[in-house]
């Protein structure tokens, strides 16, 4: 295969990613200014770095604290999410991965105090973030498919309009040069050699989440805030919306939210879904649009 | 309706779902127009028992010219074809069994989206756990 289907790669948050551009290369001046802001994005936002935003609540004690309008942003969406599952999806919940072992160091090992954590109630007024107690934030559920638009967003400013972003296997997708859409498969959860699926994006973003990348022992990184162990009754969720975000946005609400509440997910972020039950069933929405290996 | 029973639900779903197999294989629509949008409906009515009678709940769906499903209602027959919240839920939701299918017999491909790829230092600390285990 030629250069160019090969995309720009490179790490960061953590994971691997890919800028497409179809038929092009991306210039040297363009993937400087990605790399640039993928590096801020993190230092900023990461609850593995101390210096983190992120992270400055850790020991702070009970009060209201000034926040970046970006972090305020990325907060409020959260605070929509844990709306949506009734307090289950919350951002709050970083020591726990800490405790849990999913910590800086990589440590893996649950330690004896994680019984005793408890999860921070904060609530956002503007840019005023309210605490009750010190929290570490990780916005691990959603953050990726902010930063996939941002770096879209990039693209678009630099003059490029074909192309398709994938930050570890979150995709934002405008068309192809002729005007035909991206052709993604959907990976099955758990099974990184078979496809649930097919999608073809068309200026649509997708989000894939399982809980099967991120395990260590009898634990993963989706985490129940009071139980404190992990959510198995879903194995993984699929999601299509109109960017990166609102699709990352309701694989992670999708995770924690009843049934019944499906559909409300899916009409706060314009999502079309799968979900992949623990029983081997998978639920998926009416304006599911694309196909199924069944 | 109660009593509305998810379980027959789920059993009459995988019935219609069935029945729209058979009927994009069988009964394959005559035009071949290239527009997606519904061309013709089907449905079939579930009935169940319940304490004071039977209950009769009737699944509709849309399907395109490829026999594809593109739209379900569920709906109480006998309160006249009208739905109630929980249905309206159900309808938003199919149940499906997925098979999937080898990544490497698919053509045409672009991208595979998939779960986040973890990083060198998250796998090579997992060594040192499974030896705790």
């Amino acid at each position: 295969m030629e250069d160019k289907s090969a995309g720009f790669q490179f790490t960061g948050i953590g994971t691997s990613w890919c800028v497409l551009i179809d038929g092009e290369v991306l210039d040297k001046d363009t993937r400087e200014k990605i790399l640039d802001y993928v590096q801020v994005f993190d230092n900023r936002f990461s609850r593995f770095i101390n210096t983190s935003e992120a992270s400055s609540f850790r020991n702070s004690p009970a009060g209201k604290y000034p926040l970046s309008s970006e972090f305020a942003l990325i907060l409020k969406r959260a605070d929509e999410l844990r709306e949506l599952t009734s307090g289950l999806s919350d951002p709050a919940v970083g020591a726990l991965l800490e405790l849990a072992g999913y910590d800086s160091d990589y440590s893996m090992s649950p330690k004896a105090d994680l019984k005793n954590f408890v999860l921070p109630k904060w609530q956002l007024d503007g840019e005023t973030l309210e605490l009750d107690r010190g929290a570490v934030f990780d916005i691990g559920g959603m953050g990726k498919g902010y930063l996939i638009d941002k770096i879209a967003e990039i693209l678009e400013k630099n003059g490029y309009r074909h192309y398709m972003v994938d930050g570890g296997g979150d995709i934002f997708a405008t068309t192809k040069s002729d005007g035909s859409p991206w052709r993604v498969a959907i990976e099955y959860p758990g099974k990184p050699d078979m496809a649930a699926g097919v999608v073809e994006l068309k200026n649509q973003g997708l989000a894939v989440s399982d809980t099967f990348r991120r395990r260590w022992g009898n634990w993963h990184h989706i985490v129940h805030p009071v139980l404190k162990t992990p959510v198995e009754s879903v194995l993984g969720v699929a999601a299509v919306s109109g960017n990166a975000w609102d699709a990352d946005s309701a694989t992670s609400a999708l995770f924690f939210a009843d049934e019944d509440k499906y559909s409300a997910v899916a009409d706060a972020f314009g999502a079309s879904y799968l979900v992949f039950k623990s029983d081997g069933r998978t639920r998926v929405s009416k304006n599911w649009k694309g196909e199924l290996f069944v | 309706m109660a009593l509305f029973n998810k379980r027959n639900l789920v059993i009459g779903i995988l019935v219609v779902l069935v029945a729209a197999l058979a009927y994009r294989y069988v009964v394959k629509p005559e035009t071949e127009e290239a527009d997606s949008a519904f061309v013709r409906e089907v449905s079939t009515i579930a009935s169940f028992e319940v304490p004071d009678g039977t209950d009769k709940v009737r699944f509709t769906l849309g399907l395109d010219d490829d026999g594809r499903v593109i739209s379900v209602k569920t709906t109480d027959v006998l309160a006249g074809d009208t739905a109630d919240e929980h249905m309206v839920e159900f309808s938003n939701n199919l149940l499906v069994m997925i098979q999937g299918k080898k990544l490497s017999e698919l053509t045409n491909i672009d991208r595979v989206g998939t779960s986040s790829l973890t990083t060198k230092a998250f796998n090579s600390s997992l060594p040192a756990l499974k030896a705790q285990i």
